[in-house]
């Protein structure tokens, strides 16, 4: 199948794996930031699976993309300077207190669900067998921060104004994952993904959620019953190569090691 | 019609010597309550300190593959934390102990932590020496421990060891790979066994005529090998296969004497095991102030989870 | 055993059980520290279940909702008289009757029928 395909579409292909494989490999090392430093130690255990999780979809991601170009998930993951990322900048904002934690975690969560959704119905295979099976791992996270987002939304509480004021942050960066790439247009076009409005999906999700809480939402309630973009955006241009100093400090830790000798086993 | 106390003294003794298990709501004496929760509350300490170092390499891992096993192996110690702790908990529930207290205890220094988690992790080789050899050494501990006539104990260290295996394995995997490696992998595996031979060695504890404590606890079967007996299984079982990959182990005492049937070695500088531990190491103070500092950040968190004492009978 | 004298307690403890698959009855397997049921779920699943290839249910209880038996009433489960009236192994001597009858090792009654 992939014989029939343009360089342009393979290169389109490429570029939107690249994308997903990305987001899910600075948020796993963001999540892996946590470890030992988490409020509770139940939970320092739970948040670890779910940064194993992050890191095994990139890594699938990565496998994914390894396959169609022939190239070394590792050497893709570690080997790129931050201009080459293709991550939208949510993901790598450094790491806040436990409830910019949780509301990141929650609003993304939330969105791969939908975005998850969407892959699975890809006419490229793989990515839709690779989106089934994250999708059954990711149910977990969306019960795991519901939960948390609750708790820590308690009335009168400093850990209410923390979440408030994490929110503040976070939800204009939300606009940054909605970006549609050159790469999505042209794999729309072709068939391979249908055309899909992810940010009213995932405003139907995230909004009621947060209003039935009381805090601050990314949307406005419609006469239809629809959710509509409040307005604000931050931290746009991730998906097409635009990133901050925050992935460059990431990187510089994440590559530490691997820059000492990469074409070293280790 | 009330036994004495000196009559359940010496039954509990009598059950303990016919090799039966205490259960955490059975009676027990004072000091066996003491006894054993000193030990599993410094196993417990152990396993969550013992994080913060290892936690230093997950960001730094050098591939997917390592990035994820040390993830793993660290979400591993903070498991066998929540598992030591609990166990600590229940015990020392009479006493009024819970894991606040127990925090507060280990922040103090007033509770201890192994003398290996209070060294600096330099370099990535020194995360493969810890995840091969320093568990290798708490794994020759935890499988006597098995043995334990404190059942609590006993059962969780179950789970524990089976989880240990692949942190081992995880951590050969690391050396055999930078043994076969640039010369410079060579060179930092061998520099990162030297800096860990001494600590290895302190790891077991003085030979038993020099604490007190450990009398009490082998009395009690809390534990069955004394430190001595461990030291030299970890040396049997480590020393050829470190010497077999082609590294140097820096102590040229060590050997393995046919008549005495026991390894010789330079006797470790005790006086420094007992400052390391007593919380002098040299990242002690560090350490134990980023989980004071994580621990107080975290007390927002568990404000909000709070309920009233009248509440939680309900 | 009481809890010390203090304002608040943030945690109880839940004893944790889970059921591998439908042939199986739910297991204890540990404890933790959750501040509720729904936490208690949540924290469980990746506490104790990260090794385990199949589970399909988790049960969590507070430890102060579970009654117990005493360790030191050791009486309280003897059985000292013969039993074997109801175990199979008292009825070992219907072997030796059977043989009387010469009855075919197939095709014919089995024995206990």
């Amino acid at each position: 199948m992939t014989g029939q395909w343009s360089p342009e579409l393979r290169q389109a292909i490429a570029g939107f794996l690249q994308s997903l494989a990305d987001e899910k490999l600075a948020l796993g090392h963001r999540d892996s930031e946590w470890l030992g430093h988490a409020p509770h130690i139940e939970e320092d255990v739970a948040w670890a699976s779910i940064s194993q999780d992050e890191i095994g979809h990139a890594e699938l991601y990565l496998q994914l993309l390894g396959d169609l170009m022939g190239v070394d998930p590792d050497a893709t993951a570690f080997g790129r300077m931050p201009e080459a990322w293709r991550s939208a900048q949510l993901l790598a904002l450094p790491n806040g207190d436990f409830a910019h934690a949780i509301a990141r975690h929650f609003l993304y969560d939330q969105y791969d669900a939908v975005r998850l959704e969407w892959l699975r119905q890809s006419g490229y295979q793989p990515l839709a067998e690779a989106a089934a099976r994250i999708a059954r791992e990711e149910r977990y996270h969306v019960v795991h921060f519901s939960a948390w987002l609750t708790r820590l939304a308690t009335p009168a509480s400093e850990a209410r104004q923390r979440l408030i004021a994490a929110l503040g942050e976070l939800l204009p960066a939300c606009a940054g994952l909605f970006e549609r790439t050159a790469e999505e247009e042209l794999l729309c076009g072709a068939g391979l993904l249908p055309w899909v409005d992810l940010q009213t999906q995932w405003l139907a999700r995230v909004c009621p959620v947060l209003d039935g809480l009381g805090l601050p939402s990314p949307g406005v309630l419609q006469a239809d019953g629809s959710w509509q973009w409040r307005g604000g955006a931050s931290h746009q241009g991730g998906r097409r190569g635009q990133q901050t100093a925050d992935l460059q400090a990431l990187l510089d830790v994440m590559c530490e090691v691997y820059r000492q000798d990469p074409a070293a086993h280790w | 019609m009330n036994p004495s106390l000196d009559e359940r003294l010496a039954a509990f003794q009598a059950r303990i010597d016919a090799g039966d298990r205490i259960e955490a709501s059975e009676w027990m004496p004072d000091d066996y309550r003491l006894g054993a929760l000193r030990l599993i509350q410094m196993h417990a300490n152990s396993e969550i300190m013992g994080a913060l170092p290892e936690r230093e390499w997950v960001p730094k891992a050098p591939t997917l593959r390592r990035k994820l096993a040390i993830l793993a192996k660290v979400q591993d110690e903070m498991g066998h934390g929540q598992l030591l702790f609990r166990v600590a908990e229940d015990l020392g529930r009479p006493l009024g102990k819970g894991r606040k207290e127990m925090m507060e205890e280990l922040l103090s220094g007033k509770a201890h932590f192994h003398n290996v988690f209070h060294y600096p992790v330099p370099t990535w080789a020194d995360a493969g020496v810890i995840a091969w050899l320093v568990d290798g050494a708490a794994v020759v501990t935890q499988g006597s421990l098995l043995k334990t006539s404190y059942a609590p104990y006993a059962r969780c260290l179950e789970r524990i060891c089976a989880e240990e295996v692949f942190h081992i394995q995880h951590g050969e995997d690391i050396c055999l790979t930078l043994m076969e490696g640039t010369p410079a992998q060579r060179q930092m595996l061998q520099e990162a066994l030297e800096r860990w031979w001494q600590p290895l060695m302190h790891f077991f504890g003085p030979k038993e005529n020099l604490s007190h404590h450990s009398n009490v606890l082998l009395r009690y079967r809390l534990k069955v090998k004394t430190n001595e007996e461990l030291r030299q299984k970890f040396l049997s079982k480590y020393a050829p296969k470190i010497q077999a990959l082609g590294l140097h182990i820096p102590d040229p005492n060590l050997r393995y004497d046919q008549t005495t049937q026991a390894w010789e070695y330079t006797e470790p500088d005790w006086d420094l095991f007992f400052q390391v531990v007593k919380g002098n190491g040299p990242k002690s103070a560090e350490r134990l102030g980023l989980r004071r500092m994580s621990y107080e950040e975290g007390q927002w968190v568990r404000a909000v989870l709070e309920r009233p004492l009248a509440e939680a009978g309900d | 055993m009481t809890l010390p004298p203090e304002g608040k307690a943030p945690f109880f403890v839940y004893e944790i059980f889970i059921q591998r698959d439908h042939a199986s009855q739910h297991e204890h397997v540990y404890s933790l520290l959750a501040p509720d049921d729904e936490m208690a779920l949540v924290l469980a699943r990746e506490n104790f279940l990260r090794r385990e290839e199949t589970c399909i249910n988790i049960w969590a209880v507070r430890r102060d909702h579970i009654a117990a038996t005493p360790y030191d009433d050791p009486d309280l489960f003897a059985r000292t008289t013969d039993r074997s009236y109801r175990n199979p192994s008292g009825y070992r001597q219907n072997m030796v009757k059977w043989r009387k009858y010469k009855v075919l090792a197939h095709g014919g009654p089995e024995e206990g029928e």
